[in-house]
């Protein structure tokens, strides 16, 4: 014994102190760069979805129509060059909150909304007057 | 069966006549050189259909439909798109036409081929009660799938000779590059008519075999589309006494009451013909309005042969222009 005592700190903890300290720090700067990331991010998809909008709504053939099947989604053909399911005419993406509840998707067998319901369509030409002998005959049956 | 080239349509014409889902069926062509092709086209539309919708055949995919219990059946494209025109036509006619009268037209004793049913059933008139709706039946696309409710009956009949007509029509001027007729049970569908247009005989019955039947009361040519006859003087039976029809009001489940005994209807397709006529008998006395909002020309007789017409159907030319 050379009648020292072994060197000790002030705070025998300290060092664990510090650690909580530094701990801490990190995690409440990976929390704003959390947060900065996901509002940055979904700013980017609301303005991705707003560009998208304008997009198709600029560009002539490039739009995207309700299905007005009468009970169930279908798609119109002959809509250009764009597949119906194109990302850029689907309907807009709205930024939600993480905190939100999801939009629940609406069951495949639920009427679509529609844009132009059926209709009895009239003919484009219309039946003439005729002195010629019928070829068919229309009647009940 | 050639005819010869009569009045305003110049090239020669052919006819040819067969039966097919309970009623007669005829094809006009323009070209006599694409006939065998052309009936070939009709009698394989009819056979379809037939195997797909038939409400008297156990074997027909509708049958098995039918005994689903109520899920949802993957059924084939063809069945898919019957079933989708019956609902689009229930939709467009505000539900007047209904394909869910099936179980009421049952219980009317109209359960089998109607040559079984002609001479009569037994029973009694049910009491008035409404159909279950077509909004009952679903139809997913996508899966491909339909769902009718347990003890729903389909009664596709009507909107389905229409659609084989339209059908018809479209593939042999498409398959053949003619002009062409087809008529199913009198509803027909015109594609590539000559200028003048085909020559089309008006009547309650449209099973005269002989074009130049004196009981035409009026002859109309028709360039485009299609034009329906529906008629209360065919297809009737009687039901313990009483006599039914065929065409039914999906609010009551019964036979319509005799304010028309025959409308014919011209519109931009047969199914869309068959749809309003049959709409027009089942709406009474407000079917002048409801065609004449939809530009439908139309020719309406009522019960003691007073004819009503619907801008902007022609006036009339010939001999019996009605009373």
């Amino acid at each position: 014994m050379d009648g020292r005592t072994p060197r000790t700190s002030r705070h025998p903890h300290g060092h664990d102190v510090a650690a909580r300290h530094a701990g801490r720090r990190r995690d409440e700067s990976l929390g704003r760069i959390t947060r900065v990331t996901r509002r940055v991010t979904v700013g980017a998809l609301a303005l991705a979805a707003i560009l998208g909008i304008y997009v198709s709504r600029a560009l002539p053939g490039h739009a995207a129509t309700p299905a007005t099947g009468s009970s169930s989604p279908t798609t119109t053909p002959g809509t250009g060059s764009t597949p119906a399911t194109d990302p850029a005419t689907e309907a807009p993406v709205q930024p939600t909150p993480a905190t939100e509840a999801p939009v629940q998707p609406t069951p495949a067998t639920e009427a679509p909304v529609q844009q132009t319901p059926a209709t009895v369509a009239p003919p484009v030409t219309v039946p003439a007057p005729t002195q010629a002998p019928a070829r068919v005959r229309t009647g009940g049956s | 069966m050639t005819l010869p080239s009569v009045g305003a349509a110049r090239r020669p014409t052919t006819r040819y006549r067969t039966h097919g889902l309970g009623t007669v069926a005829d094809l006009v062509v323009t070209d006599p050189g694409v006939m065998v092709a052309a009936s070939r086209i009709l009698d394989d539309e009819i056979r379809r259909m037939d195997r797909l919708a038939s409400r008297f055949r156990d074997d027909s995919e509708l049958a098995a439909l039918h005994r689903s219990d109520g899920r949802p059946t993957t059924v084939t494209d063809d069945l898919l798109d019957a079933v989708q025109t019956a609902l689009r036509v229930a939709e467009a006619t505000d539900g007047a036409v209904d394909p869910t009268v099936g179980s009421a037209m049952v219980r009317l004793g109209y359960d089998r081929d109607f040559a079984q049913v002609a001479g009569g059933v037994g029973g009694r008139l049910p009491p008035a009660r409404p159909v279950p709706g077509w909004r009952t039946v679903e139809v997913d696309v996508p899966s491909g799938t339909v769902r009718v409710p347990a003890g729903v009956v389909l009664d596709l009949g009507a909107s389905a000779k229409a659609l084989v007509a339209d059908r018809v029509a479209d593939r042999v001027r498409t398959a053949c590059g003619c002009g062409v007729v087809a008529s199913l049970g009198g509803d027909l569908a015109v594609a590539g008519a000559p200028p003048e247009g085909f020559s089309v005989g008006l009547g309650d019955d449209c099973r005269a075999l002989d074009p130049m039947d004196p009981r035409d009361d009026e002859t109309v040519a028709v360039r485009s589309g299609g034009l329906a006859t529906s008629s209360l003087t065919v297809r009737r039976w009687t039901l313990g006494g009483t006599v039914v029809h065929h065409i039914l009001d999906p609010r009551t489940g019964r036979p319509v009451p005799p304010v028309w005994r025959t409308v014919t209807v011209c519109a931009a397709s047969c199914v869309d013909a068959n749809a309003a006529s049959t709409a027009a008998m089942v709406l009474g006395e407000a079917a002048v309005e409801w065609l004449g909002s939809r530009a439908l020309p139309a020719r309406l007789v009522t019960p003691d042969g007073r004819v009503v017409t619907v801008d902007p159907w022609p006036r009339a030319t010939g001999a019996g222009d009605g009373p």
